[in-house]
């Protein structure tokens, strides 16, 4: 008998290490070889339905004895008979019994519908009962009369389709780690819960859906009938929700969007999804769509047709750069926009235009991670892979929330850290991972550096620097230890406001970590000192030598879809595609050679900068593709009056937006699910999107428009199709060497992406980018935002984040049901201040900062210190950005957004 | 169950206590916990609201069916066969309103039955109800030549030494230090003793101690099973409230050799006696040098009102403070036990019975019974005999001499006993003379030793009615994990409530329920039920015939 050898029905097989009957069998037989009901591949095996029973006898002729498959490992020389007559008789019983209880009206597909998986094995099986299978059962019935829970706008529960096989309650916890969901009570009457017995609407679930997924009947549904919904079509495309990139697969029907489902098998996200990938696509045909240009006459936006609106364009370009210069014009690109567009528009402005006046929303989030990184090591991207979650000995959160800003990832996370692993969280704020974190450590927003400070003095005091590491891969670092140690932590201690000791507690965990990997947020780096913070988390990276392996490095989370991508197609003034310097007259010649154009010397301006220069009305005209600009860029009033100050303003976007109602011309967009590109991940994942449905009607994708107006203005720009355009940006952006449109797979690849198409999942691993690491002390400095005469009208900081439910300024998510959950921002104030000022849960506030007011509806909460207020900016009328600062990151130009110095009072009035 | 709420558990164990003591402090109140209770929890101890209500849920005496309760009922089955109950409820219906009064199953007071409970003590048909409580222990007998379980003298202090003297010159943490002669003599004379495990498996205890001791270093636990649920078994509070300090010293033992420094005593709910006992024991314990040379130490776990506690993997989870589900098997508790640490789970006799062993030797134990059932058993015998109580008899001993000898016959006329508990064999009279009270002896008749707790069943009371109870009790009992279980018994305790002469169950029907929970189930509840509802068709298929329709499924 050979070692690996076991028997199915008397045959030979051989079976893998550690190998379940159930995987054994259905590897050799076909999935359908052993019927489950409560077993799911990403869920660890449960054992409770015993419909996957087998029988099993440990030698030839042997006894037999009944044997769950989904639990019981192979062993070497057993017979199994997954399909003995008492075995499918015991099937037969088991489903009976679940049917006696079970409303027969539920038994056949809904009509229009396709079975769900109960149904099919019901089918399938059959019982013992004479009568057809639909008709009865011979046990007794019990009636469940639990009505239906359709509190939730999205996650509807019929507790009698439900047959107790856990898989809610065990994907809650074990894919989301909510543990919203429970049994309740024991044995027959025992049944399924959401939080304290309520709805689910109700209750704490975060509507993930993944309970939805798994349930094998229709006792958890979306309106969307997802499960049983018999598509036409079936069409994989990448999220456009945030920087994690899940992939997504959209179900159509008679030509149009029905339903969204996870990808199973996808690497970055394994079936798993949040609500706004998974339900909140409604937007896409909200009866708000843009569907026609619109050109502002009369002093009136109104509808024109697309060559009138593009004529008008090119008129208005043309004549601003001839009477004012290129330096004139300015465009602002869209990191929800595929790389392709990205690439286009960058394109656009400096060989069609002739400046580098081209920037992007990574100019307010993520600009200093890309700026402290390229100093440290030579490339601002995430060194490694999200997947690596899962091998970190230590993991390190800083100004980052991704259970809510990036839910899926956040989820990963979250799993490791209920199981143990240990956690530091550096955040302001008590978010749900400080509450499973080994150490959090709460400081004062804005003294980032000054905590890195403290956690750099402890790592060398306690011994924890990889010598070796910090001798063979980097260099400065004497200079930087010699400075680091002449820290005063009695300073530190009251700027950050956090102890001495659970800093060294946390250095002790993060050094001693076989496998330490940082993940940061927009609350390190949208401050003052923001890429000052970068440089020094790279250097606690670099110090213990976490760099260049699984389960290490710098991670920063990105915030929107394809920020990373915007960045790498060079929507950024100083750098081309690639990140090539353009004041470089090789890299120019470089572009030149694939553009046929020149590429314009001289320095562009950012986003900020170009504000300024339309406010001194040196700025004269402005492209926007898809960015709200009024509501998500800081100190709105003033970006107001430099809009109202340029000659001619285009935007792209979906909807009307705050920002597109002072435009002179409108384009209507196309929205993800239009098109057809790539866009890449926080993990530098190029990812397929592949067009769903045709443009709207009336409306064009932001690439096509590009491609009209390059045309118009004299440049020959093929059409816009991905393959070709990567093709072009393969040989323009040297990381993006192989990839191609029809072989990047359905996962899609990595850059650094050699020619020959191989990836790369951890980057610096022999050497670092720029070759030796690179070490850069910075000491704390107050942000001028907490400075001045005026300093003590304006006792407390806001601080702002994103909440789950809502995306960034909320033009899409706003126009979907998730309003059904949460339909405004409020204020999280600590109850001492409220009692200070007199406020109670839900009355109105009124906040006024030296940019200007607003008022919010409090929410007493100790999320937050005394003297610290945070808030989230989804809806317009909260007007976070009337509030915010004029303060700028002096490296990068970032806007210190995440520290406003604010005064609070109760409101009058009830509404804004 | 869940890893992840077990780890959340065991990160707030290490803390804050255990989970499952605070969820009971938290019914202390009203007899259930409050939402604002359970929130507060949930937002202290780091599990969620669901996880901790689906415990509370979960249990007799933390449900919210618990409310206010002041009075309990025992419906154990030597209760209810006994009849006597509903004089008891009206009794106590004269001081509390019905909503007060509540059922339990079983307290343990069998061998005089119309027991009941009032707070923190148990009454029965002997008590005198404005008596001190609780004042008079089980009548004990050893039929022995050596009582394996000794004196109820002041021998705690002597015991623990030996242990100690054996098996221990430094703290356990120093796993390399124990002296390696001293726990190669205790796992020789384990081994030699052959020593079983009581609480019904059987399984060679001197094995599972050995994989528990190979098993990885770092933390390693000893839980002694002092979940005795079965109605009929009395053995257990017995040893765990006349003889604490033999249990101890036996898990002492135990924890020493495998490298544990934590033992954990489960004991249930119903039996509050036990638990004051065992806690006196305890600080006891403590006060001994004993204590201090080995740094071992107790942890009391109160039980909470869940049959299903005894299995096990029930009963991890339960001290875990999440749902008692029955876990999947393998891993065993040896390898991922309690908090998935390395476990050793014994029951209350068995790790009792260490202290003998390690005393006298394994030879000496085997003397005592049988080759292959060694040493002595403790035997229930319950208020039908005319010598009820605990009896120490020899393994191997002829089961008449039991009945007849020992336990002076019976009191009325009995038609069969029900021996090992609820999921025990039903054994008719003429098979009697047949057996001997070991593993092989009715293992050979197709029984079930069990724990062998004997419990009569009148001539007069109808074995139908003993059929419903025993499906009524495993209904109410069943986790509620597995379907077989789950439904099986629920639908098998519908179909005999509703079977009259004239609509009998559907025999066929009934039989492949049978063979469903015997087959499907996952733990030893669905798939031991069966068995004594086998032995009642075969051999009362006369009596019962009238409510199945077929005649060939009763054999």
């Amino acid at each position: 008998m050979s070692e690996n050898i076991t028997y199915i029905d008397d045959v030979a097989y051989p079976f893998e290490r550690d190998e379940t009957i159930y995987h054994f069998v259905s590897r050799h037989q076909g999935p359908e070889a052993i019927p489950v009901l409560c077993h799911d591949e990403a869920l660890t095996p449960f054992g409770n339905c015993r419909l996957c029973s087998v029988d099993v006898a440990a030698a030839e002729e042997g006894p037999r004895r009944v044997r769950a498959a989904c639990h019981t490992r192979v062993e070497a020389g057993q017979y199994i008979y997954p399909n003995s007559p008492r075995i499918e008789k015991l099937r037969r019983t088991i489903l009976e019994l679940l049917l006696s209880d079970y409303p027969q009206q539920a038994l056949a597909p809904n009509p229009g519908e396709k079975s769900t998986p109960f149904q099919k094995l019901v089918q399938q099986i059959g019982t013992n009962a004479a009568q057809p299978v639909s008709s009865t059962s011979r046990f007794p019935h019990n009636t469940v009369t639990i009505p239906v829970d359709t509190s939730h706008p999205y996650i509807h529960f019929d507790p009698a389709q439900c047959i107790y096989c856990y898989r809610c309650i065990r994907a809650c916890d074990e894919i989301q780690g909510e543990f919203v969901l429970a049994m309740h009570g024991r044995g027959s009457r025992s049944r399924v819960i959401a939080s304290l017995d309520q709805s689910f609407l109700e209750s704490e679930c975060v509507s993930c859906g993944r309970c939805v997924q798994t349930c094998p009947t229709n006792a958890l549904t979306d309106p969307y009938r997802t499960k049983t919904l018999i598509a036409d079509r079936r069409v994989r495309t990448v999220c456009t929700y945030c920087g994690v990139g899940c992939n997504l697969e959209v179900l159509l029907k008679d030509g149009e969007i029905r339903a969204i489902d996870a990808v199973g098998d996808a690497a970055v996200n394994r079936g798993h999804a949040c609500l706004k990938g998974r339900y909140a696509f409604a937007y896409y045909n909200h009866p708000e769509r843009l569907r026609t240009p619109l050109l502002r006459k009369d002093g009136e936006l109104q509808p024109v047709g697309w060559d009138e609106a593009l004529d008008h364009i090119v008129q208005r370009l043309n004549h601003i750069k001839t009477r004012y210069g290129p330096q004139a014009i300015g465009g602002i690109s869209s990191s929800r926009c595929t790389n392709e567009e990205n690439y286009l528009m960058q394109k656009f402005m400096r060989v069609v235009l002739g400046n580098n006046n081209i920037d992007g929303c990574a100019r307010l989030c993520h600009a200093p991670t890309a700026f402290g990184m390229r100093k440290t090591f030579g490339t601002g991207a995430a060194t490694n892979s999200i997947a690596e979650v899962g091998v970190a000995d230590c993991l390190l959160v800083v100004g980052a929330n991704p259970t809510e800003a990036h839910p899926v990832t956040g989820a990963k996370i979250l799993q490791r850290a209920v199981k143990g692993i240990p956690l530091i969280v550096i955040d302001p704020v008590r978010i749900k991972l400080a509450r499973y974190a080994t150490v959090h450590l709460q400081l004062r927003p804005g003294t980032n550096v000054a905590l890195l400070e403290m956690l750099i003095y402890y790592i060398i005091t306690e011994g924890l620097v990889d010598e070796d590491f910090v001798r063979r891969r980097t260099e400065g670092f004497d200079d930087f230890r010699h400075t680091a140690l002449n820290v005063d932590l009695e300073r530190l201690e009251k700027i950050t406001g956090v102890g001495r000791e659970a800093v060294r507690e946390a250095a002790l965990i993060y050094g001693r970590a076989k496998n330490a990997m940082s993940f940061h947020g927009l609350g390190l780096t949208e401050h003052y000192q923001g890429s000052r913070g970068v440089m020094l988390l790279s250097a606690l990276a670099m110090m213990t030598g976490n760099i260049g392996r699984p389960g290490v490095g710098l991670n920063p989370l990105r915030g929107q879809n394809n920020v990373q991508g915007a960045a790498d197609m060079g929507v950024q003034p100083g750098l081309g595609a690639g990140y090539l310097d353009v004041s470089n007259p090789e890299v120019r010649a470089h572009y030149e050679r694939y553009y046929g154009r020149p590429v314009p010397a001289e320095k562009g301006l950012t986003t900020p900068e170009m504000m300024h220069a339309a406010g001194e009305g040196k700025l004269k005209a402005l492209w926007v593709m898809g960015e709200d600009i009024l509501q998500s860029d800081p100190n709105a009033t003033h970006i107001r009056q430099a809009f109202i100050k340029l000659d001619f303003l285009v935007v792209q976007d979906l909807f009307m937006t705050e920002t597109a109602g002072l435009a002179e011309v409108v384009l209507p967009a196309a929205s993800h699910l239009e098109k057809s590109g790539t866009f890449t991940n926080g993990e530098r994942r190029v990812q397929r999107v592949n067009q769903v449905i045709a443009p709207l009607e009336g409306t064009r994708t932001d690439g096509r428009v590009m491609v009209d107006i390059m045309n118009r203005m004299g440049y020959p720009q093929a059409d816009y199709d991905p393959a070709v355009l990567l093709q072009e940006i393969s040989q323009v952006v040297p990381f993006f060497a192989g990839v191609r449109w029809d072989s990047l797979g359905a996962d899609g690849k990595q850059w650094p992406v050699n020619a020959d198409g191989s990836d790369t999942k951890i980057l610096h691993t022999e050497q670092f980018k720029i070759g030796k690491g690179h070490f850069v002390f910075t000491d704390f400095a107050e942000t001028p935002e907490l400075q001045g005469d005026d300093v003590d009208e304006y006792p407390f900081i806001l601080t702002t984040g994103r909440r789950l439910e809502h995306y960034n300024c909320g033009s899409m998510t706003r126009r979907t049901a998730v309003l059904d959950l949460v339909d405004h921002d409020e204020l999280l104030v600590n109850p001492l201040d409220a009692a200070r000022y007199n406020i109670g849960a839900g009355d109105e506030v009124l906040l006024c900062s030296r940019q200007g007011r607003t008022h919010l509806q409090a929410c007493l909460s100790n999320k937050v210190r005394p003297g610290v207020l945070f808030t989230t900016f989804h809806f317009p009328e909260a007007a976070i950005n009337h509030l915010t600062s004029g303060v700028l990151d002096p490296d990068c130009m970032t806007p210190e957004f995440k520290v406003v110095a604010v005064s609070i009072a109760k409101a009058s009035r009830m509404h804004t | 169950m869940s890893q992840n709420i077990r780890a959340l558990s065991a990160r707030r164990g290490r803390k804050q206590g255990l989970l499952f003591e605070a969820l009971q402090e938290t019914a202390q109140a009203t007899g259930t916990p409050s939402r604002a209770q359970l929130r507060a929890l949930a937002e202290d101890g780091l599990v969620s609201r669901a996880a901790l209500l689906g415990t509370t849920s979960f249990y007799d005496f933390l449900a919210a069916d618990n409310r206010n309760k002041q009075a309990y009922v025992c419906n154990g089955t030597v209760c209810r066969l006994a009849g006597g109950q509903e004089a008891v409820r009206a009794r106590l219906a004269e001081r509390f309103p019905d909503e007060q009064i509540g059922e339990t199953t079983c307290l343990g007071h069998c061998y005089r039955g119309g027991a009941y409970r009032l707070g923190d003590h148990c009454f029965d048909a002997g008590d005198d109800p404005d008596s001190a409580p609780g004042a008079e222990a089980i009548p004990f007998h050893c039929h022995t030549t050596h009582s394996v379980f000794g004196d109820n003298g002041n021998e705690a202090e002597a015991l623990y030494q030996q242990i100690s003297r054996t098996l221990s010159s430094a703290p356990v943490s120093l796993v390399d230090e124990l002296s390696v002669s001293g726990l190669r003599s205790l796992m020789d004379a384990l081994s030699v003793s052959g020593l079983r495990g009581r609480g019904g498996a059987g399984f060679p205890f001197a094995d599972k101690l050995a994989a528990c001791r190979s098993a990885s270093t770092g933390q390693k636990y000893v839980v002694c099973n002092g979940d005795e649920g079965d109605p009929g078994a009395f053995s257990d509070r017995w040893l765990l409230e006349e003889r604490p300090q033999r249990v101890l010293a036996g898990m002492l033992a135990a924890g020493l050799a495998m490298g544990s420094d934590t033992g954990f005593l489960y004991v249930r709910a119903e039996y509050p006696r036990a638990q004051r006992r065992v806690a006196e024991a305890i600080e006891a314990f403590e006060q001994t040098p004993v204590f201090a040379q080995t740094g071992f130490r107790f942890r009391l776990v109160r039980g909470a009102g869940a049959y299903i506690c005894g299995e096990e993997t029930a009963l991890l989870n339960s001290i875990e403070g999440l749902r008692p589900e029955v876990r999947t098997r393998p891993p065993y508790p040896a390898q991922v036990g309690l908090f998935e640490r390395p476990t050793l789970v014994g029951n209350v006799e068995t790790l009792a019975a260490l202290p003998w062993i390690l005393e006298h030797g394994g030879a000496a134990f085997v003397a005592l019974g049988t080759k292959t059932s060694t040493g002595t058993k403790l035997v229930s015998l319950d208020q039908g005999f005319n010598h009820p109580g605990v009896h120490e008899v020899a393994m191997g001993t002829a089961l008449e001499r039991v009945i007849y000898r020992y336990g002076g016959g019976f009191r009325t006329a009995v038609k069969a006993v029900q021996i090992g508990g609820p999921l025990g064999s039903v054994v008719p009279m003429e098979k009697i003379a047949a057996l001997s009270l070991d593993f092989e002896s009715f293992a050979g008749e197709d029984f079930l030793l069990g724990h062998a707790g004997i419990v009569t069943i009148p001539q007069d009371f109808p074995m139908i009615e003993f059929l419903r109870h025993l499906f009524t009790f495993m209904a109410a009992e069943s986790c509620g994990k597995c379907l077989p279980c789950r439904l099986g018994t629920e639908k098998g305790r519908r179909m005999l409530l509703e079977a009259t002469v004239d609509h009998p169950v559907d025999g066929m029907v009934f039989d492949d329920l049978l063979e469903t929970l015997e087959l499907g189930s996952l733990c030893g509840l669905g798939a031991g039920l069966p068995l004594p509802v086998r032995n009642i068709l075969s051999y009362f298929g006369t009596e019962v015939a009238d409510y199945f329709s077929l005649e060939a499924e009763h054999e």
